[in-house]
């Protein structure tokens, strides 16, 4: 959708399949987005249901914000995270007391927190990159 | 000029500032009648808010949202509320005796999950979410021009709005009364200055059935106990100088209260805290002014009466059925309002918001100073004198009436109101109600 220059929604619903209960567990969470990718953070760190969630479902997921896009998610590299989450942490003011980085930090700083803090790069469900 | 040419088409464009239960409310039945809503709100949540405990006439609106079943899913299925004024006298209310005029369940919730349930459905089902603080401004106000605009910054954070001021700013903002800090709104403020200490606990003993709320009358103010799935929300509501006499922090205090209350210590004697202790101030409260040109307020923002019969989202969600529905005939014929037809409307939501948190506050005080307590205790000594079919039936017939107007299902009503004001007046037989007033 971002890629065919329409302007993306910030706040999107995440719904992933909850790897105990089977159900469909849906969520808020605010977009990140950089160089036209769209990236989705856990400010919780990797104890976050939700990331578990996906993991367990090999990253396929449902965004919904007004439409219904099947996505994958796909967990991004560590040390390429810093620049997600420093445009994530301008993005979102509720997740900025849950990362130990102010907002205006420098990009070494993120790099220093961005394994405790888990970053999936929105795919459309049949992207392979 | 004809006034067909003077109307303008396309959706109205809605900003709603903050995204609580009537914000996101709001925000999901304006989205579905076709307005262009843009959402502010910064997704940030305490872990504990009070609005805990649902009063029926909830239920029908969380259907009409269509989150009924999900909130279902984290939530206690609430049969009704046992008020305990003394040993003598006590009163168990299940709500299903008044069905169908009053629907039979209600639900107690984990707030931030609730919340959180509303906003899912307002994103997903396309509203547009701006995960940021609003910052509104003062403007001119006076002819076609609206009296608040949103901030240049606040603008240039939404998108969606194209850089175009929204036609009409939603103060979706709960306590924090955004815009009446703003435009120096004063507001009638009720007679009581309790306030409020509350926390979850897990290991308690519960003596009701599942689901029923308990509020428990203390040497001084009233306790709260909801039963929410896996724990208990026991809350204690005092004067300031009360609070004070059990210690400085809320912790502290909660411990004192819940350890010199019979009731509260049988059942939280050996409950183990698991989450902070809030603290809530200042519970009755309604706005002297809920809209202006080109805004209006919503929810809690307009006006929050006190938690004992747990209506605050209730209101919350109505004053944003009632918006939505002030509304609908513009938005079905995809036309704007024009100013004044727009304040035409806020007018008369603000009418009828204002009347329903007189009418909660009016209920409010009978629990407080003890006249329901009196009329309970009155209506049982006359019984006991006797009982005969037309007893019988004027017992039902005040108990219904005391059910509509504390389930929400008629708290409005000028006969039911009207009904307790007679009794409460020519019926307490001899009864004091400051004995059994809440301190």
């Amino acid at each position: 959708m971002f890629a065919r220059g329409v302007a993306p929604d910030y706040l999107v619903t995440l719904d992933v399949r909850g790897r105990r209960s089977g159900r469909t567990i849906s969520l808020p969470l605010v977009m990140a987005v950089l160089d036209r990718q769209r990236y989705l953070v856990s400010n919780l760190g990797n104890k976050a249901a939700w990331v578990h969630n996906v993991k367990a479902t090999s990253g396929r997921a449902v965004l919904r914000h007004g439409r219904t896009e099947h996505v994958r998610l796909e967990e991004f590299a560590i040390d390429r995270r810093a620049p997600i989450l420093k445009a994530y942490l301008k993005r979102a003011p509720g997740a900025r007391p849950h990362i130990p980085v102010d907002k205006d930090a420098s990009l070494d700083e993120f790099a220093a927190i961005a394994s405790e803090i888990p970053v999936f790069r929105v795919l459309h469900s049949g992207d392979s990159r | 000029m004809t006034s067909q040419e003077t109307i303008e088409r396309g959706p109205l464009r809605v900003a709603i500032v903050g995204a609580g239960p009537s914000g996101a409310a709001l925000a999901i039945l304006l989205n579905r009648q076709g307005a262009d809503v843009t959402l502010f709100d910064d997704v940030r949540r305490p872990s504990l808010l009070v609005g805990e405990s649902l009063i029926p006439a909830v239920v029908p609106i969380l259907r009409r949202l269509g989150v009924e079943q999900q909130v279902a899913s984290f939530s206690c299925r609430k049969p009704g509320a046992t008020f305990v004024w003394s040993a003598s006298d006590q009163v168990r209310v299940a709500f299903d005796r008044f069905a169908p005029a009053v629907f039979p369940y209600a639900y107690n919730i984990p707030r931030p999950r609730f919340d959180e349930a509303l906003l899912v459905e307002a994103v997903a089902t396309g509203v547009g979410g701006v995960p940021a603080r609003a910052h509104l401004q003062r403007a001119r106000g006076d002819g076609a021009r609206a009296e608040l605009v949103l901030a240049p910054e606040t603008l240039a954070a939404a998108p969606a709005l194209g850089g175009r001021q929204p036609d009409l700013i939603v103060d979706a903002t709960g306590r924090a009364r955004h815009v009446a800090r703003l435009l120096d709104i004063p507001a009638r403020v009720g007679p009581r200055k309790d306030v409020a200490h509350f926390a979850h606990f897990e290991g308690f003993r519960w003596p009701e059935t599942a689901g029923q709320v308990l509020v428990n009358r203390g040497r001084a103010g009233w306790s709260w106990c909801i039963p929410l799935r896996d724990r208990l929300s026991i809350g204690i509501v005092l004067g300031q100088d009360d609070a004070a006499g059990l210690g400085r922090a809320p912790e502290e205090r909660l411990a004192r209260a819940i350890a010199g209350d019979d009731a509260l210590s049988s059942i939280a004697g050996g409950a183990r805290r698991v989450t902070h202790v809030a603290t809530y101030l200042n519970y009755q409260l309604i706005s002297e002014r809920g809209y202006g040109r080109g805004w209006v307020m919503a929810g809690d923002a307009f006006g929050f009466v006190d938690p004992m019969l747990s209506p605050g989202v209730f209101l919350a969600l109505r004053s944003a059925e009632l918006l939505a529905d002030g509304l609908a005939p513009w938005l079905s014929r995809r036309e704007i309002p024009s100013p004044d037809e727009l304040e035409r409307v806020m007018a008369a939501y603000a009418r009828v918001q204002s009347a329903m948190l007189a009418a909660w506050l009016e209920l409010v005080s009978y629990f407080y100073d003890g006249r329901v307590a009196a009329l309970m205790r009155a209506g049982r000594t006359w019984n006991a004198a006797g009982s005969g079919l037309l007893k019988r039936a004027l017992d039902s017939h005040v108990a219904r009436h005391v059910g509509l107007l504390a389930s929400g299902a008629a708290t409005t009503a000028r006969y039911s109101r009207g009904l307790l004001r007679f009794l409460g007046r020519h019926a307490l037989r001899g009864v004091d109600p400051a004995e059994l007033a809440i301190r």
